[in-house]
């Protein structure tokens, strides 16, 4: 019988240990930013207790990401305190889904691993995004339909092709809600490329978004 | 029946010796959960194409500047509109092109090879595998 209650106080006193060593603990170690494409980022709060019996010292934060950063109140948390850890994620010309780790490195050599996923959500659809004039093919022009619903607050401020031999232009007249894009080589003997940066503004704030497309004339 | 029984008593003794290898023979597993999917290309493939490669580097502009593979363009979602435009400038049918992170849970290399790929033509981008540090002077 000796052995086996030795067992248990040793496996009441690991326990006991681990309880008192545990640290921080985390209330929502995994936040969801939804975001559109007229918002320039998100914040995303990390909040955590203490729920050791020492103090807790917090020694690095490292995203995974360079489109987010961390910011701590304060580094060191004393037993039973609460604290938050925030992080700010930066839209840029993001798209679509980003699930960032965040490493949390402690003291007492411990790592906590929390995750940011944001999601941004595309207000402008556009097809397609990349035009091919093959070779012998008649340099004519090419359109792509930029669409958004009515309900958005998007408009075009600036079209630009950065390879003069390519015309871009913004043609009126069409059904939907949106743009017409058009380009067009400027001569049956053009070849090479162009990117053609389309800017809007977005939302209540009026955000730049920009978009791009790729003219390929072999 | 008895060969049945035994052809299976040496396929469980081979799947255990496999897992075995797995999990504790690090050639192992690297050939077997390290190899390239679609899309990857290794640091020892993407050394072997030398200067015929174009480099992308996904990262920010401050670690960019800090360092990076000889002759790589720096290409990211901070500003992914007027850096396109030197890749682009760069690039022509055919070339392979290696777009490379950070490895601590890096996505944005495998974002940028996508959107060079759907948005920009560019349909022989790859991510690479393993550490850009390693891929030394080309």
């Amino acid at each position: 019988m000796l052995p086996r209650r030795l067992l248990a106080a040793m496996l009441f006193a690991a326990i006991a240990s681990s309880a008192c060593l545990a640290g921080l603990k985390w209330d929502n170690p995994e936040v969801l930013l939804d975001l559109d494409s007229s918002m320039a980022g998100g914040e995303a709060v990390f909040t955590f207790v203490n729920d050791g019996a020492a103090p807790v010292k917090i020694l690095n934060i490292k995203p995974g990401c360079g489109c987010t950063v961390p910011t701590l109140e304060k580094s060191e948390y004393a037993p039973g305190e609460h604290g938050s850890l925030s992080a700010r994620f930066t839209t840029g010309e993001r798209r679509g889904s980003y699930q960032v780790p965040i490493h949390v490195q402690l003291g007492d050599g411990d790592v906590a691993e929390l995750s940011l996923v944001a999601q941004i959500r595309e207000l402008v659809k556009y097809f397609p995004a990349n035009l091919v004039w093959p070779k012998g093919e008649k340099r004519a022009p090419k359109d792509v339909e930029f669409h958004w619903n009515a309900t958005d607050d998007v408009k075009v401020t600036a079209l630009r092709s950065v390879n003069p031999s390519f015309k871009a232009e913004l043609i009126d007249g069409h059904d939907w809600n949106g743009a017409l894009v058009r380009l067009t080589p400027t001569g049956d003997e053009v070849t090479g490329t162009s990117v053609v940066i389309i800017t809007t503004a977005q939302g209540p704030d009026r955000r730049s978004r920009t978009y791009t497309l790729v003219a390929r004339a072999l | 029946m008895d060969w049945l029984r035994k052809s299976a008593a040496l396929l469980a003794i081979a799947a255990v010796l496999g897992g075995l290898s797995v999990a504790f023979n690090p050639a192992a597993r690297a050939v077997l959960l390290d190899a390239p999917r679609d899309h990857e290309i290794t640091v020892a493939q993407a050394q072997a194409l030398g200067a015929a490669a174009l480099w992308i580097d996904a990262r920010s502009r401050a670690d960019f500047e800090a360092g990076h593979v000889d002759g790589a363009l720096l290409l990211n979602e901070d500003a992914w509109s007027e850096l396109l435009i030197p890749v682009i400038e760069r690039w022509q049918p055919g070339m392979p092109v290696v777009v490379y992170c950070d490895s601590h849970g890096c996505q944005a290399s495998r974002k940028i090879a996508e959107r060079l790929r759907a948005e920009a033509g560019v349909d022989t981008a790859k991510v690479l595998r393993g550490e850009w540090s390693k891929v030394g002077a080309r």
